[in-house]
């Protein structure tokens, strides 16, 4: 349940570079999919060793749309400074105690959330997500099938995960979530028993940070009632590319980019995962604990 | 003999002018602890400390003697605990006392006693725990009904046999699924087809004197007919003879303590009650339910008092004639420790218990629940500790059946729980405060919420010459205060906590509103700083009393009013601390968790401390 | 952790030819005798190795061919054997001696296999003993990545043993009453919930020669959900849901339920607090004010709500007959169901999970009425 290969779900959102393209040159180009964000190369395929300059769509039409995407992005931002902290105002922001930060209640919430499974790799899990019944709660089901793709390279398989999307503002900036008054995170699930694994990315400053995450476990008992599966964000342990890392940090709460759902318990056969919403709250009884994992010198 | 001691009683009663003993001075009893939650304290209420006229005094140590008399010589508790029942011999000897009828009015062949007087005669009669719960039992709850909610019909049918003892009385309204909750009484009575009689039909289990009772106060349900016509279950008060045939009766239960008091389950099946008998009017039973309890509790206070005062005397015998390392055990300072608390506690429950009754003696309709509920919750406390503490003096004799302190022990248990337990009485004396503080309270705290300019400027500066050191004035110290100078430290203490408790309800109100009826943790911290505050008021008057007119060691009296006082402070600080929300002190959060996580798997959750992972 | 090298794979497949072979003569020698792949002979195999050659030649790729077989044997839990593949490593060889040893990676290749073997017992679950760590310190001495790998493996196993709330024992019973009745234990979250078996599975030879099969049915039910029944309208239909899948470590089990569809919000009943409930306090305060802001720890959204759920149930076929027999059953106890009409929502067997609508028409349904059914049944 630890080694898993996750990183490869990044490859989606099609992420324009930060630097290279400048900003006004950026809208009118498409189809460039930046080298940091998607670095795998299925094995057996080979190297696209196209040149830059192949690749680049030119046209102007989107550059038009572009522009008006990215100055409404402007706008709302300006107008949502002014409010407050991420557009709520600030008596909201210092009082609230529970916030609701994804709910599944129509196809526009569904679009947020990127679906993706051992597919990518060879294999031949499936994953789909819909809304759920009377459109109050997600569904995410699937068949897992941990048979490794025969690509020599490939050890083991049989994963399917659920990730919200990244956020992006005005002119490619990230945008951050900012959870750092709460310190639980709240799931409302109904599953089928089978043990899934929560990943936050906090998004680092430094680009060789880029693939860790922090995990933890997430077990829904399965069953026809729905659950409330509370998990204090101290228990979340570091890991990158699918290894717990040995220097273990608390999460800083105040640049999370997603949060995600991972299935990979070693078990063909269908599965199913039901989430009704997904809230942050502030724990009274969890003040005492500061981080559960040791800081001992680990290599001496 | 004791018969005569009666006529002689109620000779010199009647010599009394006529209208001497219903002379009674003060004002109508307001809500004295309703204010305290306010932050405002009347004084007038409790200051000075209430008296009683001379001849009265007089007349009720011509009571006392006889009474104190029968109690010493005639009453054998041990023989009563041995044989779980108590000998019809000293049955007749209270009925002969008259004690039987103490508070049923002397129209109708009681004494008439006033609450002071009762009280003080339930000093002496709890003495025999098994003796003191069947009085209470018949006189306390079982006929008040009749005396506070009855017809004048009823009054003189029941009361005369009932004060002379002839019969005795019952309150019946628990029943297996239901203590507290009037919703799952299961008990019928349906009206005949005639019109009228009920025909009653039901279970009532743990009642005391059910086995030796004639008449019963029974809670049943009928139907009601509402206003709008709607036909609603609700509960009725009903006297039930036991001549009216169908009742029976189970065995006497086998208790811890008051073995001599008998308890057993009562049946109805198809009992005849004529509608004359229904107290109050059909359907309600509740308000009839709620008045029986709320005024029966305050004698509990003198009760205990009286008790722990003769265990301070078999103690201190004991202590100071006993020698341990050629000294005698009085000698040493950990003994002396539990003497001093035991005094202590003697004293605050005996100032307690008499204000109520003073309080309660004033003319008007005098609402004094809350006040004999926090009586009654200190008292059984205090007296659970300290038996529990004198039994320790006596060390392993203490606990040896020839000696009386394991039967008071067992005794003293029950106080804890029954006419209310003291989990639920907290719940009552915080939320009727709450209650009153809150209709008060609306319009201001709406306007906080509001965010009104003004107020909240003026909240701010209030907090902020607090946090300065302000001082409180409520006008017990001072030039004019109403306390007396010796007790000025424990006045200033007692003005600032009530200050601050009258600050933080005020919180509390805003802070959860109507919800607050869930948050139990918080009410019970209420009602406990509540109880202090009137026990360091009721402490603080008597002693303040005992000095200005000089009576017999009021020095020593103002060392245990001030040695409860300080403590009493302490403790109403730490709770005010605790009921801020983000104190460290306040450990609600992981307190409700820690039980949830228990009560999830029912047993204790942690892994054995030799457990192993690898 | 050191990044494996994809050479790892090119050792699986290029062997030494002398060795795989002798790997097959011995794999096939057990097969001749019937039944045998198991730890004996598996042991045997590796022992067989260590006594041939004193140096241990091709014991890396020999290590590799073992783990792969391991699964085939029904070894892959037993610590005991991985200690003696373990054991295969010639000793106090591969000790890093001086600190130009210990910084470059001193004989990568067996330090990739020990790595190897530990990252099999890593993820099948099983965690290293003394023995283990006892032959790693011989073989690679303290300061080697397997012995790192192990430091690691034994920081994280135990804080992530116990951290399943609800656990699965382990083993599973196999009888599949028990394992019905410990999956409906576990979840009907409710330790008053009493498991009832219906009917236990056998099969029966009736006159004509038909063998006819009763599966097995059991059902739980706890106390609140059977006054809810009883409270329910019996004009309103309830219906057995499923079947509903529940994974139990890698053991798929089905079960079904028995529910109601909630009722529409003019139909509710409220749940007004009557003033006169309580005798010794008020459980209602008569005040116009609400909770704070600061205190309010309710989420702003509307939970998902679900008609309630008033039996669950696990058979050995899914089929209206099965199912009906659990109800007949379940009337004991209720005996409302007698006059509710039962509706029977059955998905078309357990496969690919069709996705829930919100209309109620995949699978069969029929509305009937109990009476009829005690008659055939």
């Amino acid at each position: 349940m630890m080694a898993l290969v996750l990183n490869r779900a990044f490859i989606f959102s099609r992420c324009h570079q930060q630097n290279g393209i400048s900003i006004l040159l950026g809208p009118c180009v498409t189809g460039f999919i930046s080298r940091p964000y998607s670095t795998y190369r299925r094995p057996g395929t080979k190297p696209d060793n196209t040149p830059h300059w192949k690749t680049i769509n030119f046209s102007f039409q989107n550059a038009a749309d572009e522009m008006k995407k990215r100055l409404g992005l402007i706008k709302k931002e300006i107008v949502d400074h002014c409010k407050g902290p991420e557009g709520r105002s600030f008596v909201e922001w210092m009082v609230e105690q529970t916030r609701v930060v994804w709910e599944f209640r129509n196809q526009k919430d569904l679009d947020g959330w990127v679906v993706s499974s051992d597919a990518e790799i060879g294999g031949k899990s499936e994953a789909y997500l819909t809304l759920g019944k009377n459109n109050q709660s997600a569904l995410l089901y699937g068949t897992l099938n941990t048979d490794v793709p025969r690509d020599g390279e490939t050890r083991r398989s049989g994963y399917c995960s659920m990730r919200s999307k990244l956020q992006w503002g005005a002119f490619n900036q990230k945008n951050f979530y900012d959870w750092s008054t709460f310190n639980t995170l709240h799931l409302r699930v109904r599953g089928d028993g089978r043990p899934w694994m929560v990943n936050i990315y906090t998004d680092p400053y430094y680009s060789h940070q880029k693939d860790d995450l922090y995990n933890y476990f997430m077990y829904p008992r399965g069953g026809p009632y729905w659950e409330e599966i509370k998990i204090p964000f101290s228990k979340f342990f570091l890991s990158s590319r699918g290894r717990i890392q040995d220097n273990q940090y608390l999460m800083w709460l105040d640049k999370i980019r997603t949060l995600g759902f991972t299935l990979g318990d070693k078990a063909d056969g269908p599965f199913q995962l039901e989430i009704d919403f997904i809230g942050l709250s502030k724990d009274g009884a969890y003040t005492g604990e500061e981080f559960p994992y040791e800081q001992y010198k680990r290599n001496p | 003999m004791s018969g005569i001691g009666l006529l002689l009683l109620r000779a010199t009663r009647a010599s009394l002018p006529a209208g001497a003993r219903c002379l009674r001075t003060g004002r109508p009893c307001p809500a004295f602890a309703k204010e305290l939650f306010m932050g405002k304290i009347e004084t007038k209420d409790v200051f000075p400390f209430p008296e009683i006229s001379n001849e009265e005094l007089k007349e009720m140590n011509q009571f006392v003697g006889p009474v104190e008399k029968f109690f010493s010589e005639e009453v054998d508790s041990k023989k009563i605990d041995q044989d779980a029942k108590i000998p019809p011999e000293t049955l007749n000897g209270l009925k002969n006392l008259g004690l039987f009828g103490m508070q049923i009015p002397e129209e109708y062949g009681g004494l008439g006693l006033s609450n002071t007087m009762y009280a003080r005669l339930g000093e002496i009669i709890s003495l025999d725990g098994s003796i003191g719960v069947t009085l209470a039992a018949h006189q306390a709850i079982g006929l008040k009904g009749i005396l506070i909610a009855g017809t004048e019909e009823q009054k003189e049918k029941y009361l005369p046999k009932l004060a002379s003892g002839e019969h005795i009385a019952a309150f019946c309204l628990t029943e297996p699924g239901s203590g507290s909750d009037s919703a799952s009484i299961q008990s019928r009575a349906i009206l005949s087809e005639d019109g009228k009689n009920f025909i009653l039909n039901g279970s009532k289990i743990w009642i005391s004197n059910g086995g030796i009772a004639d008449v019963f106060t029974v809670f049943a349900r009928t139907e009601v007919v509402d206003e709008d016509g709607d036909v609603k279950d609700k509960i009725t008060a009903f006297i039930v003879e036991r001549a009216f045939g169908g009742i029976t009766h189970g065995k006497p239960e086998d208790k811890l303590g008051i073995r001599g008091s008998n308890t057993c389950e009562v049946h109805f099946e198809n009992t005849q009650v004529p509608i004359e008998n229904v107290v109050g009017e059909v359907g309600g039973g509740f308000k009839v339910a709620m008045n029986i309890l709320n005024s029966g509790r305050f004698s509990m206070g003198s009760a205990c008092a009286g008790m722990i005062k003769k265990l301070i005397e078999m103690t201190a015998e004991y202590a100071c004639t006993r020698k341990q390392f050629n000294k005698k055990l009085s000698d040493f300072e950990l003994i002396q420790e539990k003497f001093a608390l035991l005094a202590q506690k003697a004293y605050v429950m005996e100032s307690m218990a008499y204000l109520t009754a003073g309080m309660m003696d004033r003319p008007g309709v005098p609402d004094c629940s809350i006040e004999a509920a926090m009586v009654k919750v200190f008292s059984s406390e205090g007296a659970w500790t300290c038996v529990s503490e004198a039994l320790q003096i006596l060390g392993g004799l203490g606990y040896m059946k020839d000696y009386p302190y394991e039967r008071y022990l067992r005794d003293c248990r029950i106080l804890l729980i029954f006419e209310g337990t003291n989990e639920i009485l907290r719940m009552y004396i915080a939320l009727t405060g709450m209650q009153y503080a809150g209709k008060i309270l609306t319009d201001k705290i709406k306007a906080i919420k509001r965010g009104h300019a003004g107020l909240a400027l003026e909240m701010f500066w209030s907090r902020f010459r607090d946090s300065l050191g302000r001082k409180v004035d409520l006008g017990l110290v001072g030039k004019d205060g109403v306390v007396h100078s010796s007790l000025q430290e424990s006045g200033k203490k007692l003005e600032e906590n009530i200050y601050y408790f009258g600050f933080n309800v005020e919180g509390l109100l805003r802070r959860f509103g109507k919800t607050i009826v869930d948050e139990q943790l918080i009410l019970k911290r209420v009602a406990d700083i509540l109880i202090n505050l009137y026990a360091m008021t009721a402490v603080i008057s008597r002693a303040s009393r005992s000095i200005s007119i000089g009576l017999r060691n009021h020095d020593h009296e103002v060392m245990l009013a001030n040695l409860f006082c300080t403590e009493a402070y302490f403790k109403n600080n730490y709770a005010i601390t605790e009921l801020d929300k983000y104190a460290p002190e306040n450990m609600d959060e992981s307190i409700k968790r820690v039980a949830k996580q228990v009560l999830e798997k029912r047993a204790y959750v942690c892994s054995h401390p030799l457990e192993r992972t690898f | 952790l050191s990044v494996h090298l994809s050479q790892q794979t090119l050792a699986d497949e290029l062997m030494p030819p002398r060795l795989s072979q002798s790997e097959v003569e011995l794999n096939s020698n057990s097969n001749s005798s019937e039944d045998a792949r198991t730890k004996a002979t598996f042991q045997k195999v590796v022992e067989v190795f260590c006594k041939r050659d004193i140096r241990r030649r091709g014991h890396v790729e020999f290590i590799y061919m073992a783990l792969k077989k391991m699964p085939e044997f029904g070894v892959e839990k037993d610590i005991a054997v991985y200690n003696k593949i373990l054991d295969v490593f010639p000793k106090e060889i591969f000790v890093a001696r001086n600190f130009i040893q210990r910084m470059f990676n001193h004989y990568p290749r067996q330090q990739e296999c020990a790595i190897e073997l530990l990252e099999q017992m890593e993820s099948y679950g099983i965690m290293p003993n003394n023995q283990t760590k006892f032959l790693l310190l011989q073989i690679f001495g303290i300061k080697s990545h397997p012995i790192r790998k192990y430091q690691r493996m034994m920081y994280w196993f135990p804080k992530f043993k116990h951290v399943n709330p609800y656990p699965v024992p382990d083993p599973l019973p196999q009888d599949p009453v028990d394992l019905a009745r410990h999956a409906l234990q576990r979840i009907a979250a409710n330790f008053d919930a009493r498991v009832v078996v219906y009917q236990l599975p056998m099969t029966e030879l009736t006159e004509a020669g038909k063998e006819s099969d009763y599966p097995y049915i059991v059902g739980i039910q706890s106390p609140e959900q059977r006054s809810s029944l009883a409270q329910h309208n019996p004009d309103r239909p309830v219906f057995v849901e499923g079947p509903f899948r529940l994974w139990l470590k890698k053991t798929c089990v089905y079960y079904y339920v028995l529910r109601a569809e909630l009722l529409p919000p003019e139909l509710r009943v409220g749940k007004a607090i009557d003033p006169e409930r309580n005798f010794y306090y008020p459980m209602v305060l008569d005040l116009d004010l609400g909770r704070d802001r600061l205190d309010d720890m309710e989420f702003d959204t509307d939970e998902v709500e679900e008609g309630p759920v008033f039996a669950m149930c696990m058979a050995g076929a899914g089929d209206q007959v099965t199912l009906a027999k659990w109800i007949l059953g379940l009337q004991e106890t209720n005996p409302i169901l007698s006059q509710t009409p039962v509706v029977f929502r059955l998905s078309p067997g357990p496969r690919e999970l069709q996705p829930i609508t919100g209309s109620d028409d995949d699978g069969e349904e029929e509305v009937f009425e109990n009476q009829h059914w005690k008659h055939e049944l």
